[in-house]
């Protein structure tokens, strides 16, 4: 019988294995078949329903993963039916999950920064890490970050518990650190030779200019004032937002290699179709609200009286404002605040009229009580009626009494006019600051017109920015109406990236990742999150005392923002709401992948608190889709049977047996649940060393037994925030131990070795009589054979520390302890290191100390200092390292180096530096040299392909001590309270 | 046949004891110190118990139902000479075998029920004085071989009865030629159907037939080992099915070398843990081998993979029961009985609004009418009769138009319902069928094992919307949403759970679809059940102001006075609708709508 067999996949005919599932037959086609519940290393397990395929002839859709092919068959695997199926298991799926896919704070504001990341890296004292995250999003962070109304703020779950994190100021703090650090600039991309054109230098076109440029695109910036901004400078005054720190972050948009026309107005200097005659093939129309809402009342065009933002752009520029002594300011919302402020700093008596009571004003509290502290008078339920004129200039104004009636369409009580209450009020100068609208009188000459909106807006996609006309598109104030500060930005961006699609030819389609929400916060109960947290105040921005704002000219910055010790703190009370699976969540990509969603069969969801018993592990029962993956690895693959489906029904889940801790069900914290977890149901407990954040990947091995089993490294901004099994890898079934997972938390590492304590050492080894290096027995190749030089150069004895004999691990794929392959440290005249063997100067590579006689110690180490050494040198762990390491089949098994910087501190580096030998510091040099020494290991010099090389290397495998590292984490797992060892 | 003493035979199983038989023992013990008394299974008239059969000493027997302790003295009385027959609980008699009363029996066909109710099953020499243990003695002693044996069941053309209807030869024919020294056979007695317990009178009434159903089929496969899953909740079935297998050990019926011959054959009973979904073949055996009760894919099926790896039968109780018969008369014989299609017997346990309801086995081929008209009686409460579900939970709805299809599996399966282990709840048109679907869906709901998707969160989702519905709360997108999501859930689910679960809603939706659009858009309940959308009020031309809805009602939201018709109203403020009142108001007074 033939091992292969015909069938028909997706129309076309093939080959596959006659045992092969459906799932192996079209995988080995290249066909990918979506599951949450299957995994190669589990049996197939068949109930997700996911990775179900149309068979001819078969009744119903079949699972993939558990249905074998027979010859002839006739599959599809991605039919109407197949993914009508797939969307309602998925919406089935989603109906029941609970939890943040990202959270709140992101999912409100505009422009969709990762705000749970950037506080995470604030935590963590990374301020760089966090700007250079926030620039993904938002280029203008410094400006957001001083006048930003954090909308974030009003959904953070924190606010449940306590008070929401002081998330707006953490970003201003971040930023401004960055600013004076720097700033982050980040590289433009690759030249694409295509131009834009930007019209107007405010928010939405810095923030365009900003993310075409990251694209690779030429870009320029028309705009029609002297400097760049838009109401960032010319709608807000600079005692809130000072122009020195503006001026430099939009500086580091610049130096991107953007162009800027100053004082080039649209309609006035140029038109749109100049700009496509001129090359520009693409156009952003981000011309903002500049134009001043009329009052609708008598005698308004008189002079004397003027519009909010003309007011304030005009004391900007610099042009002569007659503010008389008595100014009357209009309006309750942030802009009349502003123009009552600017006029009080303008030596002006001021009063505000509102038309309603101050619970209605839309102008932030905060706002209005600093304008009330700086001596603005307030006139609540008091509309004007008629601007009073003598000698054809406003001298004062009539206004009447207003009362509250019914609620109108904006939910707030419509003002009625109390009859007879009129009252004339003298005024030198009237400011009406009701609002704004854009200017569109600039594309009235234009040939091809956009549409625009009875609100003067122009007509357009929210989802792509595109107006009616191809190759122009619109962002900020002028395309959705006048709105705060961070929706500009984030609509520049989304600009940028459909203009990107737009030049390169391709659809302009931008979709987002679906994301589930556990809800609003008003519709939240506090008990699902305060019950965990302790109660700690928000870190407030201090604001100067009034007295001291209105000192000198009364331009100076407000207030300091906050110091790095207490925006440190307050990251820290973050309560990490957005899930921690948000970037590699198998529900949440195939969710968007077939289009589903949380609504279409909604229902009952189940809800747990989370499982933070376990210090590693953490369980969240309510995103648990019951794939039953994490149960059937623990007791299929490991034989531990720490976790079991409790209940029946809808409430079915999972959870460590009887509810337990899950430390107390046997659980040897191998963490493969996790691995193995599609959602994030299952994740490593850790907190914001963690993030989540988008990671790189790379794949070594680890080295703390004679397994060498494959790790995935995951790493973020220099940190490991990951390490996970590598699913397929030839090793060890492809499962890892707690060892592998988890040594890099607590791991401390130094960065270099001091100069002094190199030479010192060297100086110590010349000097000794019978020196002797002892070696853990698992190092690297690369190390061993630096450390065989080492011994040589100083003639000295080489030795590695020995054990009690094997024993074989407990549960089936556990870590070996106390064996290694020590071929070749046999092959380079190690011997066993025995108690007492004379020696007057000891370097210990990776082992602890054991020396009973006097003698001088040089420690290496990865791990913690030897407190006992004389002096101590760090090299990397492993993980951060790159060599090969020979496991007990005598095979090679490779690591890379997935974190920056760490090379001079690999363990071989500093072992050639100690040797005096630096020709070989390298790894190609002692590979060459190895080789030569030891044939068998010839594999090194050819270029490797896989993680795992076979050598002619006989396995010796021997007994050996526990190495430093080990010790280690046996502490760290006994500090943490877990069984280990 | 004269007799010269006294024997008195009661019905002692599960249902007669809790109908009161061990009290109606203990008077007749006193009044007829002389006689013989044993104890026998149910017969399955639940109807009618407590059941007693008199065998006078003149050899006459009368078979008395209803017995009480009230109006035992009459039947005392009668066979003392001093009363007059009390024709209301004479069943049937020697003298006036076709009663109405005996009709219930006489228009059955017993095969698999053969003996129960006439034997005391804790009785191996009973059961060999009916001719117990002979059909394995002739496989046995005449050198049957298995192949000749699978051949005569084959004969037979008997088909599964646990639900699914495979024909049992050929099943048995995949497992005898499936490789492996190791076979096990399993008795599937996880009779799990709300309503169902054809399994339960069976193992209690007459266990050594299914022991011995059991030693033909492992003779059949070549098993060696056999496993009796019997749900826990049955212990009486546990009890007496293990005095079987005991007394049939003692007597070399069971373990080795039975009857003299190379034949070894032993038996375990497994206690089900009480899930429902444990009755399916896979969940089955996960349950046996000690792991949770969740059903595996098939293939591999278990005639070639099963219980630990290898080649096993699950047959179905009754299955098993029928076995013995056919090897005694020949599978031809058994054929012979029901249609081409589906020969012999099946037993249902008839419930609901019938006038007589229990357990009832009828050739194949006789109408849904027959079972429901004929055997029951009819209308308990002479209102029409709507509907019968067929199969349980994971059954159908088949409205009273087709109560003239015949019971044959394909000729029911074209219904949308299915045969299915034998449940029949039947309803009159005082029940809502939006309300019936919801009650099964909301059982198979809670009995999911929560391994499938579309089972788990998909029959959940259905009962919500079921619910919203019975509560007038339902829009006709419910309803399409409710078509959307049946098929699915019939196609995306591992076993026959979730497979079947939407049966109920599928069949109701099909041929009730009025009443769900009443429910829905005239936010009405037809059959006066959805307490949301009814109203309680009193018809005081019907009332006769007795006053016992008054007493009834747990609310106090009825008030009037004595013997006053027309003074008796409903506060509507407090009513609750439960329907206390209409249950019991003798001249059915109290309007439902």
């Amino acid at each position: 019988m033939s091992d292969k067999i015909s069938i028909t996949l997706n129309g076309r005919e093939v080959e596959v294995r006659a045992d092969a599932t459906i799932r192996e037959a079209a995988e080995a086609q290249g066909i990918h078949i979506p599951t949450f519940c299957y995994d190669d290393r589990l049996k197939p397990f068949a109930s997700c329903f996911l990775c179900v395929v149309e068979v001819e002839k078969a009744r119903g859709l079949l699972p993939a993963c558990a249905t074998r092919v027979a010859p002839g068959m006739v599959i599809r695997t991605d039919s109407e039916e197949v993914n009508k199926s797939r969307r309602m298991a998925l919406d089935l799926l989603l109906s029941d999950h609970a939890g943040d896919c990202i959270a709140p704070c992101e999912a409100t504001c505009p422009a969709g920064i990762d705000i749970q990341g950037y506080i995470a890296h604030i935590a963590n004292g990374d301020f760089e890490a966090a700007v250079r995250l926030i620039k993904q999003r938002n280029p203008l962070p410094v400006v957001c970050g001083r006048i930003c109304p954090h909308p974030c703020e009003s959904q953070c779950r924190r606010g449940l518990v306590d008070e929401p994190v002081a998330i707006n100021p953490l970003k201003r703090f971040s930023s401004e650190y960055d600013l004076s650090h720097g700033p982050f600039v980040p590289p433009p991309g690759n030249a694409t030779g295509r131009r834009v054109a930007i019209v107007g230098g405010g928010p939405a076109g810095l923030s365009a200019a900003h993310f075409l440029r990251q694209a690779g695109h030429g870009v320029e910036i028309f705009e029609a004032l002297p400097a760049l901004g838009g109401m960032a400078r010319y709608g807000i005054p600079r005692f809130r937002m000072p122009w020195d720190i503006m001026d430099r972050e939009i500086q580091a948009i610049l130096d991107q290699g953007v162009t800027v026309h100053y004082n080039q107005k649209l309609g006035r200097d140029f038109t749109l179709g100049d700009l496509k005659a001129r090359g520009f093939e693409a156009i952003l129309l981000a011309i903002g609200a500049h134009q001043a809402k009329p009052m609708r009342v008598p005698n308004e065009n008189v002079p004397g009286v003027m519009g909010g933002v003309d007011f304030l752009r005009k004391v900007v520029l610099n042009e002569p404002v007659e503010t008389g002594k008595r100014v009357a300011v209009i309006g309750g919302g942030d802009t009349a605040m502003d123009c009552a402020r600017v006029a009080r700093r303008l030596g002006a008596e001021v009063t505000l009229v509102y038309r309603r009571s101050q619970k209605e004003m839309p102008a932030l509290p905060v706002e209005q009580e600093e304008t009330h502290e700086e001596g603005v008078e307030f006139r609540f339920l008091t509309a004007p009626v008629e601007v009073l004129v003598a000698n054809g200039r406003a001298n004062g104004l009539r206004v009447v009494t207003m009362t509250l009636g019914e609620p109108d369409a904006s939910g707030r009580r419509r003002p009625v006019p109390l009859e007879g209450s009129e009252e004339d009020l003298p005024f030198d100068l009237i400011i009406a600051a009701i609002g704004q609208d854009p200017d569109l009188s600039c594309i009235e000459g234009e040939a091809d017109k956009p549409q625009t909106t009875r609100w003067q807006t122009f007509v357009y996609d929210e989802k792509t920015q595109t107006t009616s006309i191809p190759g122009l598109f619109t962002a900020g104030d002028c395309a959705f109406g006048p709105d705060i500060l961070i929706r500009a930005v984030g609509e520049g961006r989304r600009a940028a990236l459909a203009m990107d699609l737009y030049l390169r030819g391709a659809e302009v389609k931008l979709t987002k990742p679906y994301a589930i929400s556990r809800g609003r916060l008003q519709d939240l109960e506090m008990a699902d999150f305060a019950p965990r947290y302790v109660h700690k105040k928000r870190a407030l921005e201090s604001t100067h005392p009034a007295a001291q704002r209105l000192a000198g000219d009364g331009w100076a910055p407000i207030n300091m923002g906050l110091d790095q010790v207490r925006a440190m703190a307050e990251a820290t009370r973050c309560i990490e709401c957005g899930c921690t699976a948000r970037f590699d969540c198998d529900l949440r990509n195939y969710a968007t992948h077939y289009g589903a969603t949380e609504q279409r069969l909604a229902g009952k969801k189940r809800k747990y608190l989370p499982d933070n018993r376990h210090p590693l592990v953490r369980i969240e029962s309510d995103k648990c889709i019951t794939c039953g993956s994490c149960v059937r690895v623990c007791a299929e693959v490991r034989d531990i049977h720490a976790l079991s489906f409790i209940n029946r029904g809808f409430v079915t889940r999972v959870g460590p047996n009887f509810d337990d801790p899950l430390q107390e069900t046997g659980c040897d914290a191998c963490g493969m649940c996790i691995d193995l977890c599609p959602t994030g149901t299952l994740s490593n407990n850790a907190g914001k060393e963690a993030g989540p954040w988008i990671w790189d990947a790379e794949e070594t091995t680890c080295t703390r037994c004679s397994r060498g089993c494959g790790l995935r490294v995951h790493v973020a901004e220099g940190r490991v925030v990951k390490v996970s099994s590598m699913d397929g890898d030839p090793v060890n079934g492809a499962v890892i131990c707690a060892e592998g997972r988890f040594s890099h938390r607590g791991m401390r590492q130094a960065n270099h070795n001091d100069a002094d304590a190199m030479a010192g050492a060297r100086a110590l080894l010349s000097g000794a009589r019978q020196p002797a290096v002892v070696v853990a027995a698992r190092l690297t190749v690369e190390e061993t054979y630096a450390a065989a030089r080492l011994a040589r150069q100083y003639n000295a004895g080489f030795h590695f520390t020995s054990g009690e004999t094997v024993q074989q691990p407990a549960r089936p794929y556990g870590k070996i302890r106390g064996e290694a392959n020590i071929a070749l440290l046999t092959r380079l005249g190690a011997t066993p290191w025995k108690a007492g063997t004379p020696a007057d100067c000891l370097v210990l590579v990776n082992v602890p100390v054991a020396v009973e006689q006097k003698a001088r110690v040089i420690a290496i180490h990865s791990g913690e200092p030897e407190e006992l050494a004389e002096i101590n040198l760090a090299m990397s762990d492993p993980l951060q390292s790159e060599g090969a390491f020979l496991n007990r089949d005598g095979a090679l098994t490779i690591l890379q180096n997935g974190l920056p910087d760490a090379s001079e501190l690999n363990g071989y580096a500093v072992l050639a530096a100690l040797a005096g030998e630096p020709e070989i510091a390298t790894l190609a040099a002692l590979r060459r040299e190895l080789a030569a020494e030891v044939p068998e290991l010839n594999p090194l010099l050819t270029p490797m392909v896989g993680r795992v090389i076979a050598t002619g290397l006989v396995p010796e495998l021997a007994a050996v001590a526990a190495d430093s590292r080990e010790l280690a984490f046996g502490a760290f797992m006994r500090e943490l309270q877990l069984p280990w060892g | 046949m004269s007799t010269e003493q006294w024997i008195i035979t009661v019905g002692e199983g599960t249902c007669g004891i809790a109908a009161g038989a061990p009290e109606i023992t203990d008077l007749l013990k006193k009044r007829f110190p002389e006689a013989t008394f044993q104890s026998v299974g149910c017969v399955g008239m639940c109807h009618r118990e407590v059941m007693v059969e008199i065998t006078d000493p003149a050899g006459k027997k009368f078979l008395w139902g209803n017995l009480t302790k009230k109006n035992l003295p009459k039947v005392v009385q009668f066979h003392r000479g001093t009363g007059d027959l009390p024709a209301a609980l004479l069943i049937r008699s020697s003298d006036d075998p076709n009663a109405e009363g005996g009709k219930y029996l006489a228009m059955q066909t017993r095969i698999a029920l053969r003996n129960v109710g006439q034997l005391n099953p804790t009785s191996l020499e009973q059961y060999r004085a009916r001719g117990g243990y002979a059909a394995i003695g002739k496989i046995l002693r005449s050198g049957m071989t298995p192949e000749a044996v699978i051949e005569e069941v084959k004969t037979a053309k008997i088909r599964g009865r646990g639900g699914a209807g495979f024909p049992t030869a050929t099943k048995w024919g995949f497992a005898r030629n499936a490789p492996g020294e190791v076979k096990y056979l399993i008795c599937n007695g996880d009779e799990g159907d709300p309503g169902a317990f054809m399994d339960r009178s069976l193992l209690e009434g007459d266990p050594h037939s299914v022991l011995e159903g059991m030693l033909i089929a492992a003779y059949a496969i070549g098993a060696s080992k056999g496993y009796a899953y019997i749900r826990a909740e049955y212990p009486l079935a546990v009890e007496y099915f293990g005095k079987a297998i005991a007394d049939a050990r003692a007597a070399g019926l069971l373990g080795h070398g039975i009857l003299g011959t190379s034949f070894d054959f032993d038996v375990r009973i497994k206690e089900g843990a009480g899930a429902f979904v444990c009755g399916e073949e896979t969940a089955l055996m996960a349950s046996i081998e000690g792991e949770r009760g969740m059903p595996r894919i098939r293939p591999p099926f278990p005639a070639i993979k099963g219980l630990f790896g290898k080649p096993t039968i699950i047959n179905n109780v009754e299955t098993l029961a029928n076995l013995p018969w056919i090897i005694d008369n020949g599978g031809a014989a058994y054929a012979a009985i029901g249609t081409p299609g589906s020969s012999g017997t099946k037993v249902f346990a008839l419930a609901g609004a019938v006038a007589r309801g229990g357990l009832v086995e009828v050739p194949m081929g006789v109408t849904i009418r027959h079972v429901i008209e004929g055997v029951g009686g009819g209308s308990a409460s002479n209102r029409p009769l709507k509907a019968v579900q067929l199969g349980g939970p994971s059954g159908g709805c088949i409205p009273e138009r087709l109560f003239d299809t015949p019971i044959e599996y394909e000729a029911i399966n074209a219904t949308g319902a299915i045969m299915g282990s034998g449940g029949m709840v039947v309803t009159d048109s005082k029940s809502c069928m939006v309300d019936l679907a919801r009650y099964f869906l909301e059982f198979t709901q809670n009995e999911s094992c929560g391994k499938c998707t579309f089972c788990r969160i998909g029959t959940l989702r259905m009962k919500e919307i079921l619910t919203r519905i019975c509560d007038g709360e339902g829009t006709m997108a419910d309803i399409e949403t409710l078509e959307e999501l049946a098929p699915r859930i019939k196609t995306a689910t591992l076993c026959g759970l979730g497979q079947t679960a939407p049966n109920p809603v599928l069949t109701t939706l099909k041929y009730f679809r009025d009443e769900y659009i009443a429910h829905v858009q005239e936010k009405r309940c037809p059959g006066g059940v959805c307490k949301g959308l009814i109203t309680h009020t009193i018809q005081n031309d019907k009332c006769t102001g007795c006053s016992i809805c008054q007493r009834y009602c747990p609310v106090n939201a009825i008030a009037g006075t004595l013997k006053q018709p027309d003074s008796w109203v409903i506060d509507q403020k407090i009513c609750i609708n439960c329907g206390m009142c209409v249950e019991v108001c003798n001249p059915d007074a109290i309007l439902a709508a």
